[in-house]
C-alpha cells in the first residue's frame, strides 16, 4: 500500500524553546483507517494542525502525497489541503447562515468538482431530507454532524480526518455516522479519527496512541 | 458570492439596521446641506445677475441687499422722490427700478415697484395677458400662487406690514391677479408685486378707483382693523408722496459703476446708501460661512463614525467572522474570495445606504422645505445633484470599501491563527 501522508524528523513546541512533539517517522497509508487515541491535553490536536498543514514544524518535513507541505505557500497549501482533504469536526464547523445544502456543496463551488456521491440518496440514508433547506444554525447537533460529514465527503477527497466528531452525539446518530464513515463511500479514503473514547477503537484498522508520536 | 454576501448581511440584520441608519443619516445631512447652499446661492445670484447696482436709505450694506433683493428682513428707511430723480438723470444710469415694500400677503413679501422689475432675463410668464402692473392689479410669484390657489382675476387683500400674523388688512383696496410668473427657482417666486403707486394708495388711505369684478374669488380672510391700529410696522406711511425702500439701477457703461456708486453715496438731501449687489452677496454667505464649515464638520465627524460603524458591522464579533470566512478557507476558498465577500457585503452597505438617504431626502424635502427654509428664505433644488454631494458620496463609498479591504486582509491574516483554533474544536 502507498503512502498517503508522512512525518519525517518532525519537531514541534508551540514555544519556541520548547518542544511539545516530536516524531521521528509515521506513515499513513492508503485506504488505511486510524485511530488516534490520548487524553485531553496530550497533544493530538496539535498533531492534526500539523498534518493538515495548519501550524508548520519547527524541523523535519511532512509529506502528502510526496509533496512537503511545509515548503508550501498559505495559498498553495490552502488549495492542495481543499483538493486532497475532508474534515469533520466536533464543533460542526458550518456556515450558520447557508442552508444544509448550501453547506454540502460548498467545497464543490470552491474546487470545481463534481459530487462523490448522490446527495439525494445520501440524505435520505442519513434522514437530512427535511432539513436540507434549512439555515444549519437551526439543525440539531446530529443533524449538523451528519451535514459536516456530507460536506467532508462531497469532494471524494484521499484523506479524511476527523477531530473527535461523535463526542457530542448520542448512541443513535453516533451509530449512523459510523455506518457512513465505513460504507463504501469511504472504503478507499484514508482516515484519521482522532478521540479520547476508547470504545470506538476497534472500528480502526489501526490504534496509535498519542504518546507513540511525543517522542520527546 | 452575490447570494451568499447577501446570506451574510441578512443574517447581521440588526447591526447592519444600526450601521445603515448612521451612514444613512450622515449622508442625508451632507445632501442636504450642500443643495441648501447651492440652491441658495445659485437662486440669489441669479435675482441680482442683471442688476448693476441697489440703492436705498442708508442702511448697512447686507441689510439692503436682504430686503430689497432676496425678500428676507425689512428696510428701517425710505427715500423720496427727490433721490429718485437725482438717480434717473445720473448721465450713465440706463434705468432705475424704484421698490417699496413694507406690506406682505400672507407672510409673503409685497414689493409694489414698476414693470422695469420684469424686465429680466429668468422671469416668464405663466398665466395671463402680460407682465403689467395696471392699477389694483398684483402678479404673484409662483409659490404665492400655488400655495394659495389663486388664479387669474381672483382678489386678494393684502396685509398691513410684515410677519406671519397681521393684525391689519387693506380689505378695503383688493387687488386683482393679473398675472402669475413662472417658476424661477429664486426669492421672485415669493413675491407679490403690485405697482408703487398702488402701494402709495394703500398708505394714503384713498379708496380705490376701479371696481373688481363681483364675481372674482376673493383671498384672505382678515379682520377688519382700523388703520389707527397701534401695529409694529415699518413703512412710512400716511405720507402724501411716494416712498421708496430700494431702487435697482442699471447703467449704460459698467465701467463707470465705482463713479455712479460715489455720487450716490454722496448725495446730501437725503442719505443713500448704494451697493454692488455680487461684492455684497459675497459678504453675506462669508458670514455663513462659519456656520456652513461647523455643518460640514459635523457632517464629516458622522461620516467618520459612520465607518467606524461599518467597520464595527464587518468585525462584528470579530472571532465569529474570522472563524466564518476560515471555514469557507477550508472549503477550498481562495483568498480572492474572502476579499471580494468582505468588499461585497461593504458595497451593499454603502450603496443601500446612498439609495435610501436620497429616498428619506426625497421624502422629507416638502417638509424641510415648507417648515424650515422657506421662513428663512431659503431654497432647496432637488433637480440635479451638486458636486459637493457627489463628492461626499464618492468619498464616502471609497473611504468604506478601502476600508473593507483592509479588514479583509486582517482576517485573512488572523484566519491562520484561527484555522488551528477550528482544528483544535473552538
Amino acid at each position: 500500500m502507498q503512502s498517503v501522508l508522512s512525518f519525517n524528523q518532525v519537531e514541534f513546541g508551540w514555544l519556541k524553546d520548547k518542544t511539545d512533539l516530536k516524531v521521528k517517522q509515521i506513515s499513513f497509508q492508503e485506504s488505511s483507517k486510524y485511530f488516534i487515541y490520548g487524553p485531553s491535553g496530550s497533544g493530538k490536536s496539535t498533531l492534526l494542525n500539523l498534518l493538515t498543514g495548519f501550524i508548520k514544524p519547527n524541523k523535519g518535513e511532512i509529506l502528502l502525497f510526496s509533496k512537503d507541505i511545509t515548503k508550501l505557500s498559505d495559498r498553495q497549501l490552502n488549495k492542495f489541503r481543499a483538493t486532497h482533504m475532508g474534515f469533520v469536526f466536533q464543533s460542526f464547523n458550518l456556515i450558520p447562515y447557508l442552508t444544509a445544502e448550501e453547506n454540502i456543496k460548498l467545497p464543490l463551488k470552491f474546487l470545481k468538482k463534481a459530487p462523490a456521491f448522490d446527495l439525494n440518496k445520501m440524505v435520505t440514508k442519513l434522514n437530512l431530507h427535511d432539513c436540507l433547506k434549512m439555515k444549519t444554525e437551526l439543525l440539531s447537533h446530529g443533524e449538523q454532524q451528519r451535514v459536516a460529514l456530507l460536506k467532508a465527503l462531497i469532494s471524494s477527497p484521499e484523506i479524511l480526518v476527523c477531530d473527535e466528531p461523535t463526542s457530542a452525539l448520542d448512541s443513535e446518530v453516533e451509530s449512523q455516522f459510523f455506518e457512513v464513515l465505513f460504507s463504501d463511500l469511504c472504503k478507499d479514503m484514508t482516515i484519521i479519527f482522532v478521540s479520547h473514547n476508547m470504545s470506538l477503537k476497534d472500528k480502526f484498522d489501526h490504534q496509535l496512541s498519542i504518546e507513540v508520536f511525543k517522542d520527546v | 458570492m452575490f447570494k451568499i454576501a447577501l446570506k451574510s448581511l441578512i443574517y447581521r440584520k440588526w447591526s447592519l439596521v444600526l450601521t445603515i441608519s448612521t451612514l444613512l443619516l450622515s449622508l442625508f445631512l451632507l445632501i442636504l446641506v450642500s443643495r441648501v447652499h447651492q440652491s441658495s446661492r445659485s437662486s440669489f445670484t441669479k435675482v441680482i445677475s442683471n442688476t448693476d447696482l441697489i440703492v436705498g436709505p442708508r442702511t448697512s450694506a447686507q441689510n439692503l441687499l436682504m430686503y430689497s433683493a432676496l425678500g428676507i428682513g425689512q428696510p428701517t428707511h425710505s427715500v423720496g422722490e427727490a433721490s429718485f430723480n437725482f438717480i434717473k438723470n445720473l448721465p450713465t444710469v440706463s434705468s432705475v427700478n424704484p421698490i417699496t415694500i413694507g406690506d406682505s400677503y400672507k407672510s409673503y413679501p409685497v414689493i409694489a415697484t414698476t414693470e422695469v422689475f420684469f424686465d429680466r432675463p429668468n422671469v416668464n410668464i405663466d398665466q395671463g395677458a402680460t407682465l403689467k402692473l395696471s392699477h389694483m392689479s398684483a402678479v404673484l410669484g409662483s409659490e404665492v400662487a400655488r400655495k394659495n390657489n389663486l388664479q387669474i382675476k381672483d382678489r386678494l387683500t393684502i396685509d398691513h406690514g410684515g410677519g406671519a400674523h397681521s393684525f391689519e388688512t387693506h380689505d378695503e383696496h383688493p387687488f386683482v391677479v393679473s398675472a402669475i410668473i413662472q417658476p424661477t427657482g429664486t426669492p421672485l417666486d415669493r413675491f407679490v408685486f403690485i405697482h408703487v403707486s398702488d402701494f402709495s394708495l394703500l398708505h394714503n388711505k384713498e379708496k380705490p378707483t376701479n371696481t373688481v369684478d363681483s364675481t372674482t374669488k376673493v383671498e384672505g380672510h382678515h379682520n377688519d382693523h382700523d388703520h389707527d391700529h397701534d401695529h409694529d410696522h415699518d413703512h412710512d406711511h400716511a405720507d402724501e408722496d411716494v416712498r421708496y425702500n430700494a431702487f435697482f439701477v442699471n447703467l449704460k457703461d459698467k465701467s463707470t459703476i465705482f463713479n455712479v456708486k460715489r455720487q450716490i453715496d454722496e448725495f446730501n438731501l437725503e442719505p443713500l446708501v448704494s451697493i454692488i449687489p455680487g461684492q455684497t452677496l459675497l459678504k453675506f454667505w462669508d458670514n455663513f460661512k462659519v456656520f456652513e464649515l461647523a455643518i460640514e464638520f459635523m457632517a464629516l465627524a458622522l461620516i467618520v463614525m459612520s465607518l467606524l460603524a461599518v467597520l464595527s458591522q464587518v468585525l462584528s464579533n470579530i472571532q465569529i467572522r474570522v472563524k466564518e470566512l476560515t471555514l469557507y478557507k477550508i472549503s477550498g476558498a481562495s483568498n480572492r474570495f474572502i476579499i471580494s465577500l468582505v468588499f461585497l457585503e461593504v458595497f451593499f452597505i454603502s450603496v443601500l445606504s446612498v439609495f435610501l438617504s436620497y429616498v428619506l431626502f426625497y421624502s422629507l424635502q416638502p417638509l424641510i422645505l415648507s417648515h424650515f427654509l422657506e421662513p428663512l428664505g431659503l431654497y432647496l433644488d432637488i433637480s440635479k445633484m451638486t458636486s459637493t454631494e457627489v463628492f461626499y458620496i464618492l468619498l464616502v463609498t471609497g473611504l468604506t470599501l478601502l476600508t473593507s479591504f483592509f479588514t479583509a486582509l486582517f482576517i485573512i491574516y488572523y484566519s491562520k491563527k484561527m484555522s488551528v483554533r477550528i482544528n483544535r474544536g473552538l
